[in-house]
């Protein structure tokens, strides 16, 4: 009992300590593979940083960069999916001075940040250099998760080998907390984090664009997002009327990886390539995504497709399902890894998240009734109309789109 | 000065100020638990919730600052809906509603909330209450996190939330710190802001 109570007992410091848990094990044995990247593949290594050359040696402007960016539609790949230019823009009149790069991709079962630290590094270096002369940053947090530690090594190589294009530009590229501590990945709490504090979100407004990293104004982009640039400054065919994105796609498949997608393509062409067996159901988005059975397959994979079935798009999260799964089993799991992973700052995440997983049981037990099924929907509309960060106004997604999806209700 | 709209009546207000300031000088009082004036806007409760048009979430009353030509909502049924649910959320966690403070007893009878479906804190947490000192006592099991008393101490190193999610605590210092083992000199000050009775001295 001691040692329980120890273990409860803890301090600030150790909010960021170990628990061993399965996701945690999961991201350090992953074996990583690029399927089907061809925009990815088509950048050989003596083309690294040929496009920051070219803006370094005056022969592309900045104007031109600014415009093949907005001419790609480029979107935040982190989950937010607002036009990068967008995010961008609004930084300029506060004069970001930080450049954080967020590669700690806590969500389960999504490696494509992994995927480009550890076989393009020089991809990201690259981009987030471009994006520093554009913005006028020099300093850059690069924070990576800390269970990639190859992909640490290699973007510190990249680093120290290229400190003559990189001059100028000072980065920082630093481990992030224990990987199990999801809600880190939140922009607002990773600054918290670098900071030296409890990682925990802040309130919105002051968005970091205005005050962010030691009050000031910080620009925070995913890393896939970043490494998009060159890409999309060597090949901008690439981009017309298409939006390329990398997806993770795991679970019951022949060939589980990571997947280069044009957003817009239907749900069913872009698993068919995975080689599902049995399929059942899947869950898009993440463990924060939502479930959906079989039939609901032709949906277009994109931001407005997908919300029609409640569903978001995510980090390019997509796991499947065969069947022998349950997916109140599965919903299930979610509901507890919210309970675990709010950091407990707010009310309406720190006590919702417990009330999901209390609702979970009673169908696992099938003891749910009708005014538990109405109480749980005014839980999760009070959670997602309130909640301060993003984990909570989405950790009802799971039980609300088996509901729907599953049980009618 | 800004023009906004509370409950569709016209005000013209200060700029600068918050929405629960504005409201309650024009009389249109709104329910708080986490706030405290002096001390700064954490919005943590949300029991503040209100509407404002053109956003598609419920904003905190305590912290979000008027704009020209707002149009508020303090008492709309989405609005009244949410903290009806958060007061319940505050309940449970507590424990009950009888140890509450008078004010927050008070608005979760304007809300017509007087009891929670379930409970939440289990006997463990009770364990970690022997951190307290001689003169300030921690009663883990009824805190409901609206960190008032984190915002109160003098020094920001004594009280904090530790652990997250349902496990959240609050502790004492750096690790499982005697309160006494810390630079708490027994000011008191974090007793009377504190709406549970979580943090209590009995001298």
């Amino acid at each position: 009992m001691q040692a329980e109570i120890k273990k409860q007992c803890f301090s600030v410091a150790s909010f960021y300590e170990s628990a061993e848990s399965s996701y945690v094990k999961e991201k350090q044995i992953i074996k990583i593979e690029g399927r089907n990247v061809s925009s990815f593949e088509a950048y050989s290594k003596e083309e690294s940083f040929n496009q920051l050359k070219n803006i370094i040696n005056n022969k592309i402007s900045n104007t031109e960069v600014l415009e093949s960016i907005y001419n790609s539609g480029l979107c935040g790949c982190g989950g937010s999916h607002i036009p990068l230019l967008k995010k961008w823009q609004a930084a300029i009149p506060f004069k970001p001075e930080y450049l954080v790069v967020n590669g700690l991709e806590g969500e389960p079962y999504t490696y494509k940040d992994y995927f480009i630290m550890l076989h393009y590094p020089q991809l990201l270096i690259e981009g987030l250099a471009i994006s520093c002369r554009l913005l006028e940053i020099n300093e850059v947090y690069l924070i990576v998760n800390s269970a990639y530690k190859l992909a640490y090594e290699n973007l510190s190589k990249v680093v120290s080998e290229n400190t003559n294009l990189l001059k100028n530009i000072n980065i920082h590229v630093l481990y992030g907390p224990d990987p199990d501590l999801y809600i880190v990945g939140e922009e607002t709490a990773l600054l918290n984090y670098i900071e030296g504090k409890r990682g925990e979100p802040r309130l919105k407004p002051p968005y970091p664009h205005e005050k962010g990293l030691w009050n000031k104004s910080t620009i925070i982009n995913n890393v896939e997002t970043l490494s998009w640039i060159p890409l999309l400054l060597k090949s901008p065919e690439r981009f017309k009327n298409k939006h390329p994105k990398l997806v993770t796609l795991s679970g019951d498949v022949k060939l589980p990886g990571i997947y280069e997608v044009d957003m817009g393509d239907s749900l069913e062409r872009i698993i068919h390539k995975a080689e599902a067996e049995d399929l059942s159901f899947i869950e898009v988005g993440g463990i924060s995504g939502g479930l959906i059975p079989k039939k609901l397959i032709n949906v277009n994979y994109d931001v407005n497709g997908l919300s029609k079935l409640g569903l978001h798009v995510g980090s390019g999260t997509i796991r499947l399902f065969n069947n022998t799964r349950d997916p109140l089993l599965e919903m299930s799991k979610s509901a507890e890894f919210f309970k675990e992973e709010s950091c407990g700052r707010c009310t309406p995440c720190r006590v919702g998240t417990q009330e999901l997983l209390k609702f979970s049981q009673q169908l696992l037990d099938s003891n749910e009734t009708d005014e538990s099924i109405s109480w749980l929907h005014s839980v999760s509309e009070t959670m997602q109309q309130t909640s301060t960060c993003g984990l909570g106004k989405a950790a009802s997604v799971p039980v609300i789109t088996y509901l729907k999806h599953f049980r009618n209700l | 000065m800004i023009n906004i709209s509370i409950n569709n009546q016209a005000l013209e207000v200060k700029a600068g100020k918050t929405i629960l300031q504005v409201a309650k000088k024009a009389g249109l009082p709104i329910p708080t638990i986490c706030h405290l004036p002096g001390l700064e806007s954490r919005s943590v409760c949300r029991i503040c919730s209100v509407e404002v048009e053109g956003h598609n979430k419920l904003l905190p009353a305590c912290s979000t600052v008027v704009e020209e030509n707002m149009q508020i909502q303090t008492q709309s049924t989405k609005t009244v809906n949410a903290r009806k649910v958060l007061m319940e959320f505050i309940i449970a966690e507590h424990g009950g509603i009888e140890t509450l403070n008078t004010q927050v007893r008070e608005y979760a009878s304007q809300l017509g909330v007087n009891s929670a479906r379930f409970y939440l804190h289990d006997q463990k947490l009770k364990d970690c209450n022997r951190y307290s000192s001689d003169y300030i006592q921690l009663a883990q099991e009824k805190c409901i996190h609206c960190d008032r008393c984190i915002r109160a101490c003098r020094d920001s190193h004594i009280i904090n939330r530790s652990h997250r999610g349902s496990a959240s605590l609050l502790t004492f210092g750096e690790g499982d710190s005697l309160l006494d083992d810390t630079a708490c000199s027994s000011c008191g000050d974090c007793v009377p802001v504190c709406p549970t009775g979580a943090i209590y001295s009995d001298r």
